[in-house]
């Protein structure tokens, strides 16, 4: 196996991971140092904490919540990742989209992340971009272009 | 089969003409007539290759003074992915004027990752790309921080 085949055989164990909440493997493929490089990150604790802290903060506002890798690649230490997630907000009030109760609608966006690799495979740094105005139109917490 | 290296020419090239140079005659050439456009800068330009030249045109009109600055890429032979930090003022005809709000003047920097397809010919078969709009709309003003 390449060093590249490696690295996405890891994200797919990570991605995995998150979604059935596997703390530990979590922990075991991300570096000590792990650096999300994502809009909000900076409020979260660092490290894997903040990444378990996150998927936990997802599922809290939607239990229901699946995603699918639907193309990676990857070149020398780098790997990109175009993800697709649906799930459905019967949990808590998602509060950081102005919402202020739980909506029960359905949202199907996507996000794109580049992640960088340690020599041994693990994720040390991610930068991604979340398709957040799809979401929110979903939610009905932005209206869609042209009025709703 | 071209290199990663190779390929990363073509973006890199698509991104100097088109957003410095802001010449959209070359992405005319440079975008295959069936290109799949997964993310028009609005839902209601559709997914053809009229969405993506109209895409790019509207980022153009928004912003005359346009700043786009490649931090990453990373590539197969066929398949390019691009980091850029995209730089500006809302001084043109209007980032938020989909929802009735002149140009206000104030200036954006953010980041977005793009991914393109690349046939044998050069031409870019496939787009998804996403930017950070919540950052960009906090700066322009047009949503609270």
């Amino acid at each position: 196996m390449s060093d590249v085949e490696r690295n996405i055989d890891v994200f797919r164990r990570l991605e995995a991971a998150h979604q059935a909440r596997d703390n530990n493997t979590i922990r075991s493929l991300l570096t000590d140092d792990f650096t999300p490089h994502t809009a909000g990150s900076e409020m979260l604790p660092p490290g894997a904490d903040g990444a378990i802290a996150s998927n936990e903060g997802s599922f809290s506002f939607m239990p229901d919540k699946r995603t699918e890798i639907l193309e990676i690649f990857g070149e020398g230490d780098r790997t990109v990742a175009h993800v697709r997630m649906r799930a459905t907000n019967t949990g808590e009030p998602i509060a950081w989209a102005g919402l202020s109760e739980a909506t029960g609608k359905a949202v199907d966006f996507d996000w794109i992340q580049i992640s960088r690799h340690a020599d041994d495979g693990r994720i040390a740094e991610t930068w991604s971009q979340m398709d957040i105005p799809t979401m929110l139109m979903q939610l009905g917490a932005m209206p869609a272009p042209g009025g709703m | 089969m071209r290199t990663p290296d190779e390929a990363k020419e073509f973006p890199r090239r698509f991104y100097d003409e088109v957003f410095t140079k802001r010449n959209v005659k070359y992405a005319e050439g440079s975008v295959a007539d069936d290109v799949v456009e997964h993310n028009p800068l609005d839902p209601r330009m559709g997914n053809d290759k009229s969405a993506a030249i109209a895409s790019l045109q509207a980022i153009l009109d928004n912003t005359p003074d346009l700043q786009v600055e490649i931090l990453d890429m990373i590539a197969t032979g066929d398949k390019v992915a691009i980091r850029s930090r995209f730089s500006g003022s809302d001084s043109g005809k209007g980032w938020g004027a989909p929802m009735g709000v002149p140009a206000t003047g104030k200036s954006f920097s953010v980041e977005g990752i793009d991914v393109v397809s690349i046939d044998s010919d050069g031409r870019f078969t496939d787009h998804y790309g996403l930017f950070d709009v919540p950052a960009m709309m906090q700066q322009l003003g047009l949503m609270p921080g």
